[in-house]
């Protein structure tokens, strides 16, 4: 029996080469990009996001998680000689990067002009190998990311790029190409002296290929300083919380 | 000539007709069309007495167990140039012949014992046969001592003179009718040329009775011709039948980027534009950055054959580079955090903007970063580009909070901290 098991080992690799089969213990550990925020880091189990693989932060809006990713974009831009955010629904501010003390000469920020060519870009820029790329998608886009995800990823795979995919809800596709998910979900808002200062959220890693998944946190997430600019929906969701607290209390 | 000092070096292989046809090596093989003369002969055939220049059918009868090939010599120019671009990194000038022999003047390169030895590795790589080397002060004593090295090996002259005084007249290159009329004059070696005058057998055989002398005297009268690397490339497929399947001609396409990568990579060139013909139809580029590898060059050709929408069945694909430069690559991480590919990013930057304009990749620089108008705070470059900022188109107005009083006054939260 074990001959024979032995015998159908060395087929394999004769066929398809030593990486088509290959136990465990022999397969290269998954490198690792600190992100510079530790609650992140820790909850991935490798003390960072993994090289040559697809991370996912979703939530629904108003939740932190672009914050959270421009934070990680910023790290990247002192960390990487280059660092690209592919922006289809052109709603990047740089901005908002400012406050995370970023190196601007290392960032580019893309704006393809549709789904497909969104994919183009990723996979090009990944191929090309590229550090760290943040893939900001509207639902309409990643909705339509099946056919390309998977050239995404073996060409991330190849160059060893860290990729950040934002999304407000994950689509099929992306949660399996992707080796780790976070959620990020708003917990409450935060205010000082009156005034809306940033959101608090509980982040949990919901999927990780390359360690233990289910951990979670809680993050307090600050706008930036004279954020005089918040989209309207933030500030729907910030009056109707009001309303819930003050119901709640005179319950 | 400075005499006593070895700097070219002649390898020495088979006729590059020959070298089609490595698995024959070890047979008596003659290149001869019909009817027609001898191109060249392996060892082996020339044991038999078969002779360059002979008829065919001579040579037949010679050695009528010889494998008769048909020459090509376009496949034999193409090994040659091959051969010149492999040896051409290891010194600026670099010549090479079809009868299988080439040089390097290693005048001037540093590790010149180093190169010798890429040479050798080069031209077996290269032909499949273990090169005979020879290191002398010219190329005409360079060839004259790899004929006497043996394979793999190299023979060093260091003085010419000496080295050639006892080889006979037959190693000249002369016409047979001037090798007799040496003989007729009793001049049997090198050294028994070297001992008359130029003039003397320039008036028996013209003006390459002169160069005889000299190269007899070691004077090294001859000089190589350096190879030039072309500065267009191109390769081509020929469909029959005619195909109009995308997937086929994306395939087709991959295999000849790839054919062209890797003849880039050997001369250490990139391509500055590029070209890609289907039938009458055409597309071009000029790329800032050279491409050099087969994903940057597929990177534009599949892209352009996915969108394409060719009028009739293709017969012939043609992807050219007409514009080569020296790709200028840095060496691959030699810095860490990805600085080493930083070149290949920008070169699929720099295709993205090709194919979708110039507004789609951008970079940020601050501006007026306290103005509370968002499009007043950054400039926006397209990359690559000059100074000027280009405006840049937002998907949807961003409200400003301070013109919505109602916002403001409901949610108490502005007028917000100075930035």
């Amino acid at each position: 029996m074990q001959e024979e098991l032995t015998r159908a080992i060395d087929v394999i690799h004769l066929r398809f080469g030593e990486q088509a089969l290959a136990r465990v213990d022999t397969l290269p550990a998954v490198e690792s990009w600190p992100t510079g925020v530790e609650a992140i880091d820790r909850l991935t189990g490798i003390q960072g996001l993994p090289k040559g693989r697809i991370a996912v932060l979703q939530g629904r809006a108003t939740c932190g998680k672009s914050s959270l990713g421009l934070a990680l974009l910023a790290q990247a831009t002192r960390d990487f000689a280059q660092a690209i955010a592919i922006d289809p629904g052109q709603s990047f501010d740089p901005w908002a990067l400012l406050e995370f003390e970023p190196e601007l000469s290392a960032l580019t920020v893309v704006r393809p002009p549709g789904a497909e060519a969104t994919g183009e870009a990723a996979t090009a820029l990944a191929r090309a190998g590229v550090g760290f790329l943040l893939l900001s998608l509207p639902g309409r886009i990643a909705a339509a990311a099946e056919p390309w995800l998977p050239v995404l990823a073996a060409a991330a795979e190849r160059s060893e790029a860290v990729v950040l995919a934002v999304v407000e809800e994950s689509p099929r596709a992306l949660a399996h190409a992707s080796s780790l998910s976070f959620s990020c979900e708003r917990t409450g808002w935060r205010f000082e002296r009156g005034e809306l200062i940033g959101v608090q959220a509980r982040v949990t890693c919901v999927k990780n290929k390359v360690g233990m998944p289910g951990a979670s946190t809680e993050l307090e997430i600050n706008y930036p300083l004279g954020a005089a600019l918040q989209p309207e929906q933030v500030l729907a969701e910030v009056k109707q919380w009001n309303q819930e607290e003050r119901e709640s209390a005179v319950v | 000539m400075e005499p006593g000092r070895a700097r070219v070096c002649c390898g020495l292989t088979v006729h590059y007709e020959l070298a089609q046809r490595p698995d024959l090596y070890g047979r008596p093989v003659v290149v001869a069309a019909w009817r027609e003369h001898v191109v060249c002969a392996s060892p082996e055939a020339e044991n038999f007495g078969v002779r360059v220049g002979m008829r065919q059918r001579q040579a037949q009868q010679l050695c009528p167990d010889a494998v008769f090939l048909d020459p090509d010599p376009d496949a034999a120019g193409r090994l040659r140039e091959l051969v010149c671009a492999a040896l051409y990194d290891l010194s600026p000038v670099v010549e090479a012949r079809v009868d299988g022999c080439a040089w390097i003047d290693l005048d001037g390169v540093v590790q010149a014992t180093e190169a010798v030895r890429e040479m050798r590795r080069r031209l077996r790589q290269a032909t499949g046969a273990e090169p005979r080397l020879g290191l002398a002060p010219g190329p005409f004593s360079a060839r004259l001592a790899a004929a006497r090295a043996r394979p793999g090996r190299l023979l060093r002259v260091a003085d010419a003179a000496p080295f050639l005084a006892p080889l006979p007249i037959a190693e000249l290159d002369l016409e047979s009718w001037q090798l007799e009329q040496l003989d007729l004059l009793g001049l049997r070696t090198l050294a028994d040329v070297a001992r008359i005058g130029p003039r003397q057998l320039e008036s028996q055989l013209g003006k390459p009775g002169r160069l005889t002398v000299e190269r007899a005297r070691g004077q090294e009268p001859d000089r190589l011709t350096p190879w030039t690397p072309p500065v267009t490339t191109s390769a081509h497929r020929q469909f029959d039948p005619p195909v109009e399947e995308r997937e086929a001609l994306l395939f087709v396409a991959r295999a000849l980027c790839n054919d062209l990568a890797q003849e880039l990579a050997l001369r250490g060139a990139g391509a500055k534009q590029l070209r890609v013909r289907l039938d009458t139809e055409e597309r071009e580029s000029l790329v800032r950055h050279p491409l050099s590898s087969t994903a940057e060059l597929f990177g534009l050709v599949g892209a352009w054959l996915r969108e394409w929408q060719p009028a009739a069945p293709v017969e012939a694909m043609r992807v050219e580079l007409p514009l080569l430069e020296a790709a200028g690559r840095r060496q691959l991480r030699l810095w860490a955090r990805g600085d080493g590919s930083a070149d290949e990013v920008t070169a699929a930057l720099e295709r993205l903007q090709e194919r979708h304009g110039a507004e789609v990749a951008l970079q940020p620089e601050p501006a007026l970063p306290a103005s509370p108008v968002p499009s007043q705070r950054f400039h926006w470059h397209a990359l690559g580009a000059s100074d000027a900022p280009i405006s840049t188109r937002r998907s949807r107005p961003v409200p400003v909070i301070d013109e919505n009083p109602r916002l403001s006054r409901d949610l108490g939260f502005f007028p917000h901290r100075a930035p």
